[in-house]
């Protein structure tokens, strides 16, 4: 069967051009492919969410009190709106390591049969707890992270320390559960080891026994109608508890584990708009470009084709042809590696995030909606780049084309700057503002590129000065240590006396109920003493600040959401668990920010006296000399009432070996925008190339050596790639401040920080770009006829 | 023959192409001496190797069989280097299409090949003597084919080059802009001593040469003297 010769030709036209024709491709098939993963990983986290949470029955509300009879829930169960309810108890005890470390383990108690109750927990390994009579073996089942970073499977024994008492326990299984997706302690801990914290779930009975809870419980949790007033019944709720302790009440959304995944969620779809969009966007205009000067080239053919009768609808529809080809096999290859990324990052996030079922599906939507998007940009650069058909008229086509017009530069009115620049340079000048919109693009394009380039690399800043930050100018003890409850500032003297202890600083964390016009705020308060070392506090602003003699410095973060400024007095109400609650009114002295976690700062002894106490804390920061932490956490073994030892430098080096997820995010970017620069650069270099072959060639017949000929087309790409590195680094910049913002928790402050080894870095990128350019011109000067050229007209 | 020693010798020179997959000798056996301030016409038909033997000569290209020596250096041997530093130091050529650079400027064209060599003559004064004095600052597009060609032959001469090649100078003007141009190309053979070279399929050129060489199927298949050449203003074709 004879193909139309028109297809024909579009196929050897793509023969003959395939080396910008590829460029075009590589772009449109990144820039579909971080879109087809991002939305494909986004998708497979929402589904198995969406099916885990409804599998578990995850709580819409929850209810922390100190102690309340198990009769409490069906008084909940019978308020409107409520259509579900469990009550359990949940309660962090220590779990001492064989090294004579210790970890935290939270206690929870789950009712049997399971069925009914909420945030049900999902058997991975092993069995499920039985309901075993008092006395008997206490088995439980562990989180699937902190087993395996403590070398704990079903069969293994460990021991607890609950109530003041040791207790052994038997690992029965391996359990995920909807409120432990990513396991956290608090908002202060997230990046703590997963070594360090552990669930531990068991009957609530047991629970009951061992944590002196018979025929009470600590939590309720709260299903609602679909369509409730969520405010309306969370009120009447904390009205039903407020006689048992109310300590805190939260949303799903406000949920610790849930609040991390939904934060991660977030960031994929910023990603998913944000990059996606530069590449296909920019590949839309390489190929309007590269397609305008292609009609341009074939103007005699065209006007042949015209004077043979073919119409300006089939010619469009051939060069057209040509952008939607390159669109169809970019999308198809976009879609596959796209699925191929979506599989590595849906891996990789599996070892963070616990979602059973958590697997990557080929996703019909996104491909559709992606190949879609590629093939309608691909009708527009056809569009804008095959216009110029309609221009081309029969007869005139047939003539010898007039050479280029060209007209005079504003810089030649300056005669003083004009005359200094060498011929390659007023050639290059007048070439990029007589194509304009092809320069503009190649601007756009090393603009863009550099631009992510320093993104891609901020990341990495960021993360480091974030880390930098926490570890080495926040918290600058090396142990932190918990008490099980508030003890007496003389107990301190106890660890001052362990073996390697240097200095000893007490800290008592108090959570609190904030309330400001009606708004409320739950957070935790660090009450430590003026002048002391061991926690550097920053204002909002980052500068560093000491604690006010008087009032509280509120963290800027429960500021914003509260709506309170220095100087305003708000209402605060201790949220401890232990004794009394207590309200005070305190004024807001400053404001101050944590890069990880939310903390507001009181004066020690204020926050005793607010709680009718005296030298009272929970908790001490330690210095230890060199090398002597360990043996000192060692020694706090015996230690009973000391809830948790915190090692500032094990938290560190566990956070910088689980940045895998970071690096291979920051080299895909990098890789990324380096394709797109080299695919820019290789298009304006070959555009460029075919439009003054001519010149290029009476060159070479002139004299100049193909190295001087490569420099007189360099400079024209060179100009536009300086412009567009130097353009780039300030917009990169803008938009890594955008991205931070965009990628900032209320858990996680991303400070848009820019090291100069970045700018460096992409500068040197730019420098790679220019050096290819250089090259390609010379490679294709070697092919050059020059001979043939020169004798022939164009 | 040339009354001088000749500057330019081709001995037994052949050039074969291969066009997709066909061998094309597009010239044969073919030998030829230039002296030094000779203008020489060859004359013959498109296809009969004019071209190719200007591109042999001009250092454009590289014989596969035979000799072809510049000032007794064999040119046939020589690599890419001192190819290009033999077309920028002895070379000037005159295109059938003026092949001007569209970004500069009459002066700028010419600037460039002054550009090229250590003792160039003054682009300004060339530009002048080729009449081009008023047209400087003119961009190509704002000339006429003729103006086109006036500077290109500008370009050339201004590296003052030992050897001018002219392939179909006139192929594309009409003749009376045609005759300016072959009058200037006898200038510069007779004020600065240039030797000229011009490829034409037009046989009334030869009447300007005292010497005429006549091509036909990769062949010179004849040479013949002209005792009294005639200015070009005189031709008629």
């Amino acid at each position: 069967m004879v193909k139309s010769p028109l297809l024909n030709k579009l196929f050897r036209t793509i023969h003959s051009t395939r080396g910008p024709f590829f460029g075009v491709v590589a772009v449109v098939a990144v820039g579909l492919s971080v879109f087809i993963s991002m939305v494909a990983v986004s998708d497979n986290l929402l589904r198995s969410r969406e099916s885990f949470y409804r599998q578990t029955d995850f709580a819409d509300l929850f209810f922390h009190v100190v102690r309340a009879p198990e009769g409490v829930v069906e008084k909940i169960a019978a308020v409107n709106g409520v259509c579900g309810v469990s009550g359990r108890i949940q309660k962090d005890v220590s779990l001492f390591r064989p090294d004579g470390t210790r970890a935290t383990l939270r206690l929870t108690g789950f009712r049997l049969p399971m069925e009914n109750e909420l945030n049900r927990i999902l058997v991975q390994k092993g069995r499920l707890f039985e309901n075993n009579p008092e006395g008997g073996v206490l088995e439980i089942l562990l989180n699937p992270q902190f087993a395996k970073a403590n070398g704990l499977r079903p069969g293994s024994t460990v021991s607890v320390a609950a109530e003041g008492k040791e207790k052994p326990m038997e690992v029965v299984g391996i359990a995920a559960s909807p409120e432990f997706v990513y396991a956290v302690k608090d908002a202060a801990s997230v990046f703590e080891d997963p070594s360090g914290f552990g669930v531990a779930m068991m009957s609530l009975k047991q629970a009951q026994q061992i944590l002196d809870f018979r025929g009470s419980v600590n939590q309720i949790l709260v299903r609602i109608v679909p369509g409730t007033d969520l405010n309306r019944l969370r009120k009447e709720i904390r009205t039903i508890l407020e006689p048992y302790g109310n300590l805190a009440d939260y949303p799903q959304k406000d949920q610790i584990s849930e609040a991390i995944l939904r934060g991660e969620l977030e960031q994929l779809r910023v990603a998913a708009t944000f990059l996606p969009s530069f590449f296909l966007g920019l590949a839309t205009l390489m190929q309007a470009v590269f397609l305008g000067r292609l009609v341009k080239a074939a103007r005699t053919q065209i006007g042949l084709m015209k004077a043979l009768g073919y119409d300006n609808g089939r010619l469009m529809l051939l060069y057209g042809g040509y952008s939607l080809a390159s669109s169809g096999i970019g999308g198809g290859v976009g879609i596959v590696a796209g699925y191929g990324l979506a599989r590595v990052f849906t891996r990789l996030y599996a070892t963070y995030f616990n979602l059973p079922r958590l697997e990557a599906a080929f996703n019909p939507r996104s491909a559709g909606l992606g190949l879609a998007l590629t093939l309608a940009l691909g009708c527009l650069a056809g569009l804008l780049g095959a216009r110029f058909i309609l221009e081309i008229r029969p007869a005139e086509a047939m003539r010898l084309p007039s050479p280029r017009r060209t007209v005079k530069l504003f810089l030649e009115e300056w005669p003083f700057v004009w005359e200094r620049l060498d011929l390659a340079s007023r050639m290059s000048l007048r070439s990029i503002f007589r194509n304009r919109f092809r320069s503009a693009v190649t601007f756009l394009g090393v603009l863009v590129s550099i631009g992510m380039l320093v993104v891609s690399l901020f990341t990495r800043d960021s993360v480091e000065s974030l880390f930098d930050r926490h570890f080495n100018w926040e918290l600058r003890y090396d142990l932190l240590a918990r008490f099980a409850s508030p003890v007496k500032s003389s107990e301190l003297l106890n660890l001052e006396r362990l073996p390697g202890v240097l200095r000893v600083e007490p800290l008592f964390e108090l959570p609190v109920r904030l309330t400001f016009r009606g708004r409320h705020e739950e957070t935790v308060v660090f009450g430590i003493v003026p002048g002391q070392s061991f926690f550097g506090i920053s204002d909002h602003r980052n500068r560093p600040r000491g604690l006010p003699v008087s009032g509280l410095l509120l963290d800027w973060n429960s500021a914003r959401k509260l709506g309170a400024r220095p100087g305003d007095i708000l209402e605060m109400e201790t949220l401890l668990g232990k004794g009394p609650s207590r309200k005070d009114r305190l004024t807001v002295a400053g404001l101050c920010r944590k890069s990880v976690g939310r903390v507001s700062y009181l004066d020690l002894q204020t926050l005793n006296s607010i709680l009718q106490e005296t030298g009272l804390v929970t908790g001490a920061a330690i210095k230890t000399g060199w090398g002597q932490s360990l043996k000192t956490e060692r020694a706090m073994t015996g230690m009973i009432n000391v809830s948790s030892v915190i090692s500032r430098q094990k938290e560190r080096e566990y956070m910088e070996r689980n940045l895998a997820y970071m690096n291979l995010s920051v080299a895909i970017l990098v890789a990324f925008s380096s394709l797109l620069g080299l695919a820019i650069i290789f298009n304006a270099s070959a555009l460029a190339f075919s439009e003054r072959r001519r010149d290029l060639a009476s060159l070479r017949a002139m004299g100049f050596s193909r190295g001087e000929v490569a420099m007189f087309l360099l400079k024209e790409n060179l100009l536009l790639l300086a412009a567009g590195t130097f353009a780039g680094l300030p917009f990169g910049r803008l938009l890594s401040e955008g991205y931070a913002r965009a990628v900032s928790t209320d858990l996680f402050s991303f400070a848009a920080v820019v090291f100069p080894r970045t700018y460096l870095l992409a500068t040197a990128g730019g420098a790679a770009f220019s050096a290819l350019a250089f090259f390609l011109g010379l490679r294709s000067l070697k092919q050059l006829d020059v001979a043939e050229i020169v004798k022939a007209r164009d | 023959m040339p009354s001088g020693e000749p500057l330019w010798k081709l001995e037994q020179v052949t050039k074969t192409y291969l066009m997709g997959q066909v061998l094309v000798t597009a010239l044969q056996e073919t030998s030829l001496e230039i002296a030094e301030g000779e203008l020489m016409v060859i004359l013959g038909p498109s296809g009969s190797g004019k071209t190719t033997l200007l591109n042999l000569i001009g250092g454009m290209d590289v014989p596969t069989e035979g000799k072809i020596l510049y000032s007794g250096e064999s040119l046939e041997k020589a690599d890419e280097k001192r190819l290009t530093a033999y077309r920028r130091d002895v070379v000037g050529f005159v295109f059938q299409f003026s092949n001007l650079i569209p970004d500069l400027t009459a002066l700028e064209n010419v600037a460039l090949g002054a550009a090229l060599t250590q003792r160039p003559l003054s682009p300004e004064k060339v530009l002048e003597e080729v009449g081009m004095a008023d047209r400087m600052g003119h961009f190509p597009a704002q000339l006429s084919g003729g103006e086109q060609q006036r500077v290109a032959i500008a370009r050339a001469l201004v590296k003052n080059p030992r050897l001018l090649l002219c392939d179909e100078p006139t192929g594309s003007l009409d003749c009376s802009t045609g005759k300016r141009i072959l009058e200037l190309l006898e200038r510069a053979n007779r004020i600065y001593g240039t030797t000229v070279v011009i490829v034409s399929h037009n046989a009334a050129i030869g009447r300007m040469a005292k010497r005429i060489a006549r091509m036909s199927s990769g062949r010179i298949t004849s040479f013949s003297e002209n005792p009294s050449p005639v200015s070009p203003g005189e031709i008629e074709w």
